[in-house]
């Protein structure tokens, strides 16, 4: 969309219409766009500005994209631990892998 | 009373477990060899260990089923899935919950990595993992440790040098996972399509000094304290021409061992199939068959460790 933006110039909105979204759904967004800001707007008003933090664990959006992995062969809800915030690094909680983002599969 | 360390636990990774513990169980087992029969047929009396081996296994499986009988407890469980509902296409869970209905501890050895933590979140007796898929092998690692410290009589300062299928074997993570609490270096050599998964030693690199070398040379020659050897893990290739490229890559006999330190110890977590020639299964420095032995003594005392609430 291209909104013009006092930090990096240039942002996208993007806009989720009758649904309010939870701290730790919106914390999920981090992932993919860690610099994201939320604004919860109610009655045509901000109600509430939202920065995303990275949770500890993403339980079930993500597959682990470890082939060997038990969560892959007994079809088990993947559950990916954040070990790292500072450098976005994570792990498979049941087989261990560590993983980058760009690994993760949906 | 005092609880022991072990009491209850579930053993699924050697890195649930700190220096301490290891070197306990080490204590432990000694005390329990000490100990006469009667005396250790009340550690595991009327208890029944469960096992479920979708894998195939010698060592491990025999091993537990004696350490049980030798404290006084009984073994059920499944190794060949044809004559199970396994082979009807029941799941693991299902069969991890049975099972747990029916015994106090259960040893699970799968092909699925992961494999024994999913097991432990669902069973309510304490779960041991017998080997999962290429990740780890816990209890061989420990019973390594203790081969090492019964042979060596300290791990601290020793050069480690293991070699062979470091991508697939499973007992060398764990291995390694278990020496990154002690000083020590190891040289890892391996064929250059087998060298050991980064992604699966991230942070040991930053406890421990590790080589990584595709061939033996003099740095392995003149510097190892122990030569431990893999099995190149033939059932973990996809391709089996890539099987057949790599198989018999580095072959320890009698001759090549003339060029290593003369005390050096060589182990292996068995089975071999050509990487040490049978020749040098006589030489005092062949100490996989004693660490074999070990494997029934460590795992009684982790058996009768984690079953009963007082210390041995």
């Amino acid at each position: 969309m291209n909104v013009p933006s006092n930090k990096f110039e240039k942002k996208d909105i993007i806009k989720v219409e009758n649904r309010y979204l939870e701290t730790d759904e919106t914390n999920k967004l981090s992932l993919i766009a860690p610099h994201a800001t939320i604004n919860i707007i109610k009655d045509y008003k901000l109600a509430e500005k939202r920065k995303i933090q990275l949770p500890d664990f993403i339980t079930g959006i993500f597959k682990c994209p470890n082939l060997r992995c038990v969560t892959i062969g007994e079809n088990i809800k993947s559950v990916i631990e954040v070990i790292d915030k500072e450098k976005i690094i994570l792990k498979c909680k049941y087989c261990g892998r560590i993983l980058s983002i760009d690994e993760l599969i949906f | 009373m005092k609880t022991n360390r072990f009491f209850n636990r579930d053993v699924v990774s050697i890195k649930d477990f700190k220096r301490e513990d290891l070197e306990y169980l080490f204590e432990k087992t000694d005390k329990m060899k000490k100990l006469n029969p009667k005396e250790k047929d009340e550690l595991g009396k009327a208890r029944i260990m469960g096992y479920l081996f979708y894998e195939p296994s010698t060592r491990t499986r025999m091993s537990f089923e004696a350490a049980m009988a030798s404290i006084g407890g009984s073994s059920i469980g499944i190794s060949d899935l044809k004559s199970s509902s396994i082979e009807k296409g029941e799941s693991l869970q299902d069969t991890v919950r049975v099972m747990d209905l029916y015994s106090d501890i259960m040893i699970l050895r799968h092909q699925l990595d992961g494999s024994s933590k999913f097991a432990a979140e669902i069973s309510d007796h304490p779960i041991i993992n017998g080997g999962s898929g290429s990740e780890e092998h816990p209890t061989q690692a420990m019973l390594d440790l203790y081969t090492i410290t019964k042979e060596k009589k300290k791990i601290d300062g020793l050069r480690i040098c293991i070699l062979g299928d470091l991508k697939y074997g499973r007992t060398i993570y764990s291995l390694l996972y278990g020496l990154s609490n002690y000083d020590v270096e190891i040289i890892l050599v391996s064929p250059p399509t087998l060298q050991i998964r980064q992604e699966s030693i991230y942070g040991l690199k930053d406890k421990m000094k590790i080589i990584e070398l595709t061939e033996l040379n003099d740095t392995v020659f003149q510097n190892s304290d122990i030569l431990y050897v893999t099995r190149i893990q033939k059932e973990r290739f996809s391709d089996p021409q890539e099987y057949e490229k790599v198989k018999g890559a580095y072959t320890i006999d009698s001759n090549i061992l003339k060029r290593f330190k003369p005390d050096i110890s060589i182990m292996h977590p068995l089975p071999r199939i050509d990487e040490i020639s049978q020749d040098v299964d006589s030489k005092s420095n062949a100490i996989y068959f004693k660490q074999a032995s070990y494997g029934k003594d460590l795992r009684s005392a982790l058996l009768a460790l984690i079953l009963n609430e007082s210390p041995l």
